[in-house]
């Protein structure tokens, strides 16, 4: 296609009208067309203004969802690069793809995965559970079978909180930068711990989530692994209803009291 | 109402949500959320894939705020379009392009393709000066424009539904977007 062709197609990529592979190839002149780019962005102003015409009030369990989602994802690295380049370069996968496309048609392949409609919030789940899964503590986390029903045992667990009505989540930073979160429903009995960025530990060591009592007493609440990316941790039921969530790094196996100082405590109301 | 004036507002809060907070997220979605959600549900139809798609749209905005470039447009249509491409990404799936050539052959194509999109043009009462500048637009470029936007076809599946060659849609679609911006301009008043 000459220059002069993808020029004029600026017009319809900036309202949606190219096909996902016409798309592709013009975001591939986008990033090298400043004439383009001043268009493009110019367009997306006019078509913003269109998407008033029929605000619709959603509804409160989608905020609730949308916040407690947030609380446990990663943001992305601030670019480098002008924001209308398209950093498409196979440096991410999956939703991380249509995230990098900020300004410009989401590159999502036309073979999307096949989602269950179990509630509204099963990507949510798939999101904090693909990468990294902590579970109920297990022996041998050599046990496929063990893990993978673990893994839909949280998948579920986060189903179940992000599309009950009570969710409630509190988060915080690690000194290290890692963000952490509680996700708890009392109406579902669920609560989760949520962690993003946190470091991938020796093998003689292992995270050990705690909770903590009024008086400040601390019941093991089980161990878990990160591997840097997002893990989701099931927290057992005491954690749905105690007041302070901890985590300290300890002995690989776990202690019985903490021995080291918590790397974060979450405080559920 | 989501006033479009509290733009500079907006982009000190997207500066807060690229820091990371959430307080400031959560203001930003009260802000912004009847417009997104809006806009995916017209171009989504269903009302559980709507919320679906919104929630992906957040994340989407959460995680890419802290690449959020304010001198390359506002972000009100930052998170709109990524909104918007988000919906039309849903909505291009294999089996509601099914459902729409079926349509096509039970109807003629003009009431299969424009029934739901005139309820448009007299709808919500706080959105006069766009209702007003569609209006204005001759109706050929108004249909397309409009089948591009709130129904998410493709400039082949406006082709088929006008009966009229794909270079027509394309002149018709730049020129109802440029007497558009003529009109709306490009940032809000």
């Amino acid at each position: 296609m000459t220059d002069d062709e993808l020029h004029s197609q600026a017009y319809l990529y900036a309202v949606g009208a190219l096909e996902a592979d016409e798309a592709l190839t013009f975001q591939s002149h986008l990033t090298s067309c400043a004439e383009c780019q001043r268009e493009v962005s110019a367009m997306n102003e006019v078509t913003s203004q269109l998407a008033d015409v029929v605000a619709t009030e959603p509804p409160p369990a989608l905020r609730s969802a949308v916040l407690a989602q947030i609380a446990g994802t990663a943001q992305d690295a601030p670019s480098t690069e002008p924001a209308v380049a398209l950093p498409a370069r196979g440096r991410h996968a999956g939703p991380a793809a249509a995230v990098e496309a900020q300004h410009h048609a989401s590159v999502v392949p036309l073979r999307r995965p096949v989602r269950e409609r179990v509630s509204l919030l099963v990507a949510a789940a798939a999101v904090l559970v693909a990468v990294g899964l902590g579970g109920w503590a297990l022996n041998d986390r050599n046990d496929a079978r063990d893990q993978a029903s673990a893994a839909q045992s949280t998948a579920d667990a986060l189903t179940a909180i992000l599309s009950a009505g009570d969710a409630e989540t509190v988060s915080s930073t690690t000194q290290d930068g890692a963000r952490m979160a509680v996700v708890r429903s009392p109406s579902r009995d669920v609560a989760l711990l949520l962690a993003s960025g946190l470091p991938t530990l020796p093998s003689d060591k292992t995270y050990q989530a705690w909770t903590i009592d009024g008086k400040g007493t601390p019941t093991s609440a089980g161990t878990f692994e990160s591997n840097g990316g997002e893990t989701a941790y099931q927290l057992p039921p005491a954690a749905v209803k105690t007041g302070t969530v901890a985590v300290t790094v300890e002995d690989a196996g776990g202690a019985k009291a903490p021995t080291t100082d918590p790397i974060v405590a979450l405080g559920l109301s | 109402m989501q006033s479009r004036t509290e733009s500079p507002e907006l982009t000190e809060l997207l500066a807060r949500v690229a820091a990371g907070d959430q307080d400031a997220f959560a203001s930003f979605y009260d802000r912004t959320s009847r417009v997104v959600f809006g806009i995916v549900l017209h171009v989504v139809r269903d009302r559980a894939q709507a919320e679906e798609v919104t929630q992906e749209v957040y994340v989407d905005a959460w995680k890419a705020a802290t690449r959020f470039d304010a001198a390359a447009g506002s972000p009100t249509a930052w998170l709109n379009t990524i909104a918007h491409r988000r919906a039309v990404d849903r909505v291009r799936s294999s089996e509601r392009r099914i459902q729409r050539e079926q349509r096509v052959f039970l109807e003629s194509p003009d009431e299969a393709t424009m029934r739901d999109t005139s309820d448009i043009v007299v709808a919500h009462a706080d959105s006069a000066r766009v209702r007003t500048a569609l209006q204005s637009l001759p109706e050929p470029q108004r249909d397309a424009v409009m089948l591009a936007y709130f129904e998410g076809q493709s400039h082949r599946d406006i082709s088929e539904s006008l009966q009229v060659p794909l270079g027509t849609v394309k002149t018709r679609i730049r020129d109802g977007l440029r007497r558009l911006r003529a009109q709306l301009g490009e940032a809000p008043s």
